[in-house]
């Protein structure tokens, strides 16, 4: 390699933590994305995609998606916080915040009732809108008659996903044959494997310390409090701030998720204290995936996904037949294996965490629907592959040197795995 | 009652009677496949539609539909039976026979390992041809841009028989607008409601008793024993294998293999076409009494009456809103089965104690094979009120025991005031 080529690939290594850099002016720009993974699909960024090199065609597709919109996997934060100001306004100790607050809660629940963890009705049509970008952008693959294999992880709300984004693929190229499954036996190639258990780091603790530290502090009830009660000494024998603070934030961000009902309960809370709990949120994520340097490696759960991954892809190089693969899962698969592919969101960790919402920041990576699409590109007389990897919808990088960026050579890309190991 | 209506009635039984299927041991033996069960394949319709009368055009079609054929719901049957030979084996106990059906029984058991109750892809084929024909039965209503509302039980195997079948309308017909969901808030009739009171009855316990002499008497197992163990004379691991549950287990994997044919893996020798049959008619008793379709049980139906008020309210809700749609319903042959009963249908409905003879009136595969279905559609008539329904059993036009002038078609404000009284007779209670 070149000199100069060397020195413009460290350039742009250097750059690219820089360039994915989140701020609080950006988050409060959107404060719903202090949501973490509560934060509702933004959809892509409407930059037009990078054209292929002339004569290469996509001719697969490797997608691995994150159910859309849910209900919180519980209800316990809206009982929780139902009972807490239900026995405040027995005491006519409510503000008329609190009451309008508690009002809206109770109408929340009734909607949530027996519908913990289900997907919403926007979470089917984030599936759909992606699918249907998929269509569109990926046309000249798509509107072949694919055989196309579809599986998802055994919960309802990713087989629902899965569902709705065949079912608009469906529509769009009648001729499709989707195969769709979700079935205990294949989750190794699905979703993480929790039996592997990494040795936990000796900063790990330290770690923990330090995200607890901030996670404590940002849940500091005392203003929230005030404005809810009338007399927060009196209702502090029976509601422990810290502990409500928690619940509310749950509810007010979920309810992102059910634009339907209509109700907000974000401005509950100061921007600065949402931005403030997401950043111990996010810090948590972070640390519980081992994406920040000397933590526990928990993404070496996800391995074997990202193996099948590649495997299948290569399956496909090798038999020639056009097709996609579809895979639908969780929060907690897309971001180990946004890290173990090497894309630049979930790259950049820092062991600085008070801050480490600067380097990687997952409302970015892990939204409702969140996804990594891998594209496959051949051209006619040439065995050479090229990929480009999409998060999001959007064109992302890896640290792999290439001379067409946002592609890359799909042996390189192999390469690179194989060293990352 | 009027005398014209009583004709009227006496008539439409005395021509249900006529058409009601009887199954003999002869039928089942020309149509081993269909001695199967509740693991039947899904028989083809019979391709029977009687046009409405006319100018009755179908403008709503609400369906509750099993899921497609399926791996066992666990794998307690093949632990038993491979558990029990695999041991034997190990002592030198099992003949060339017992040893080569060991060797297949593995393949199956692999095959189906962390599989327990999941659709197989004929359960993905079979609810894909029900849509498709409901498109090409009814293309008038289907080939609209109407709306469709899935709903499915929460269990896997229902949620991707509802994938299927929509997948398939959708194929057919893109500008379908479809919602599916599969979500607790629906069980209460989705699936039998538990919170219900099931009113006792005295000779529950005694039919139970009943049915467990049957039961063991069919599956005793005898035969298999001595083809499939070498008998030692003195006591040996073979006298611990319990010989009913070695022919329940076997006749459960047996029967299952209908659903794999993809598999390609011959089990029907183990068995005679006497023990295939006979573990049937356990099955067929069994199913009867625990649905309490039999004279004298307990009327477990009572759970499904929470599916049926669900049936007539929507049904009611989208007559008066003049809009066309499809209401789909996935679930279980525990609701498909005491579902019919309730609704009166001839295949339902002739249940008795006399096990041995049950199976002549009385035949699951007629009611709850793999992707059993039931589905109620509706007609109507630009200018009149008049709203007719027919009533389908697995796609095959059936009926209800109240009069009507234009068979298989009913008045649907009979139908509705039928059921109505149903649900009001029945004073339902919850528990506490």
């Amino acid at each position: 390699m070149k000199a100069r080529h060397i020195i413009i690939l460290w350039l742009l290594s250097c750059l690219s933590p820089l360039l994915a850099q989140t701020s609080k002016k950006e988050i409060f720009r959107d404060i719903y994305r202090t949501g973490s993974n509560y934060f509702a699909y933004p959809g892509p960024s409407g930059k037009q995609l990078t054209a292929a090199p002339e004569g290469y065609e996509p001719f697969y597709i490797s997608h691995y998606g994150r159910h859309g919109s849910r209900y919180m996997s519980s209800n316990e934060y809206y009982v929780t916080s139902i009972n807490k100001l239900d026995s405040a306004a027995q005491q006519g100790l409510l503000t008329t915040k609190g009451e309008e607050v508690l009002a809206k809660l109770r109408i929340g629940y009734a909607d949530a009732w027996h519908r913990d963890g289900d997907l919403t009705a926007l979470g089917a049509r984030q599936h759909r809108e992606i699918a249907h970008r998929m269509y569109e952008r990926f046309s000249e693959l798509l509107s072949l008659p694919l055989k196309i294999d579809a599986k998802s992880s055994t919960s309802r709300r990713c087989m629902l996903s899965m569902f709705n984004f065949c079912q608009e693929l469906q529509r769009l190229n009648p001729n499709m044959q989707i195969d769709m499954n979700a079935s205990k036996r294949d989750m190794k190639y699905v979703v993480e494997d929790l039996d592997i258990k990494p040795t936990p780091t000796i900063a790990t603790d330290t770690y923990e310390q330090q995200r607890a530290a901030i996670f404590e502090g940002a849940h500091n009830p005392r203003r929230l409090m005030v404005s809810l009660f009338t007399d927060t000494a009196q209702v502090s024998a029976y509601i422990d701030g810290r502990e409500l603070m928690e619940a509310l934030y749950n509810v007010a961000e979920d309810l992102q998720n059910v634009p339907e009902l209509n109700i907000e309960l974000i401005d509950i809370f100061s921007k600065e204290e949402l931005f403030n709990m997401w950043t111990g949120y996010n810090a948590g994520w972070l640390l519980n995936t081992g994406l920040v340097p000397g933590s526990t490696p928990y993404y070496e759960q996800q391995r074997e996904v990202l193996d099948s991954i590649v495997s299948t892809a290569d399956r496909i190089i090798r038999q020639g037949e056009p097709t996609v693969t579809l895979r639908f899962s969780h929060d907690s698969s897309v971001l180990p294996l946004a890290y173990l592919l090497g894309l630049k969101e979930a790259m950049g960790g820092k062991a600085d965490i008070g801050n480490l919402y600067k380097y990687i920041s997952i409302d970015k990576i892990i939204p409702m629907a969140a996804n990594i699409q891998i594209v496959f590109y051949r051209k006619a007389g040439t065995d050479d592959v090229l990929v480009k990897f999409l998060l999001n919808e959007n064109e992302t990088s890896v640290p792999v040197k290439t001379d067409c960026a946002p592609y890359y050579h799909w042996k390189d890309v192999k390469e690179y795995y194989h060293r990352k190991k | 009652m009027t005398m014209k209506s009583l004709k009227l009635t006496i008539i439409c039984l005395l021509a249900a009677s006529a058409t009601q299927a009887q199954t003999s041991k002869a039928e089942l033996r020309v149509h081993p496949e269909l001695a199967s069960g509740n693991y039947c394949n899904y028989p083809q319709p019979t391709g029977h539609i009687t046009a409405p009368p006319k100018g009755y055009e179908p403008f709503y079609i609400t369906h509750y539909g099993r899921h497609g054929a399926r791996y066992m719901t666990d794998d307690d049957h093949y632990k038993y039976v491979i558990g029990k030979m695999d041991t034997a084996q190990m002592y030198g106990l099992l003949t060339p026979k017992g040893q080569e059906t060991l060797e297949r029984l593995k393949i199956a058991a692999e095959d189906a390992r962390r599989r327990d109750g999941d659709l197989t892809p004929l359960g993905g084929r079979q609810h894909r041809a029900i849509a498709h024909r409901m498109c090409t039965n009814y293309p008038e209503l289907l080939m609209q841009p109407v709306s469709i509302k899935a709903n499915s039980s929460t269990v896997r195997r229902c949620m991707l028989s509802m994938a299927n079948f929509c997948q398939e309308l959708i194929a057919l017909n893109p500008s379908l607008t479809m919602t599916m969901d599969a979500s607790e808030h629906d069980m209460y009739y989705m699936i039998p409601n538990d919170s219900i009171v099931i009113p006792e009855a005295e000779t529950d316990g005694p039919l139970y008793e009943k049915l467990d002499s049957f039961r063991h008497e069919k599956l005793n197992g005898r035969r298999l024993m001595d083809v499939l163990f070498k008998h030692p004379s003195s006591l040996s691991y073979i006298d611990s294998i319990d010989s009913y549950q070695l022919a329940d287990g076997l006749w459960n994997i047996v029967s299952d293999m209908q659903c794999l044919p993809e598999l390609n893996l011959q089990l029907d020798d183990l068995l005679t076409e006497d023990e295939l049959i006979d573990g049937f008619r356990v099955y067929n008793a069994s199913w009867c009494l625990w649905e309490g379709l039999m004279p004298g049980a307990q009327p477990s139906y009572y759970a499904i009456y929470p599916l049926l008020k669900n049936f007539l309210d929507e049904a009611s809700q989208i007559i008066q809103s003049g809009e066309r749609g499809v209401r789909l319903r996935f679930g279980h042959d525990s609701v498909v089965l005491p579902f019919s009963y309730i609704l009166g249908f001839q295949e339902a409905i002739n249940g008795t104690d006399d096990m041995e003879n049950l199976h002549e009136r009385f035949a699951l595969f007629r009611l709850i094979p793999m992707a059993g279905n039931i589905q109620w559609v509706f007609f109507r008539k630009q200018g009149s009120n008049d709203i007719l329904v027919k009533f389908l059993m697995n796609e095959n036009e059936t009926t209800i025991p109240i009069a009507t002038d234009c068979a298989p078609f009913y008045h649907w404000k009979d139908v509705e005031l039928y059921y109505r009284r149903m649900l009001k007779d029945a004073h339902i209670t919850y528990k506490q």
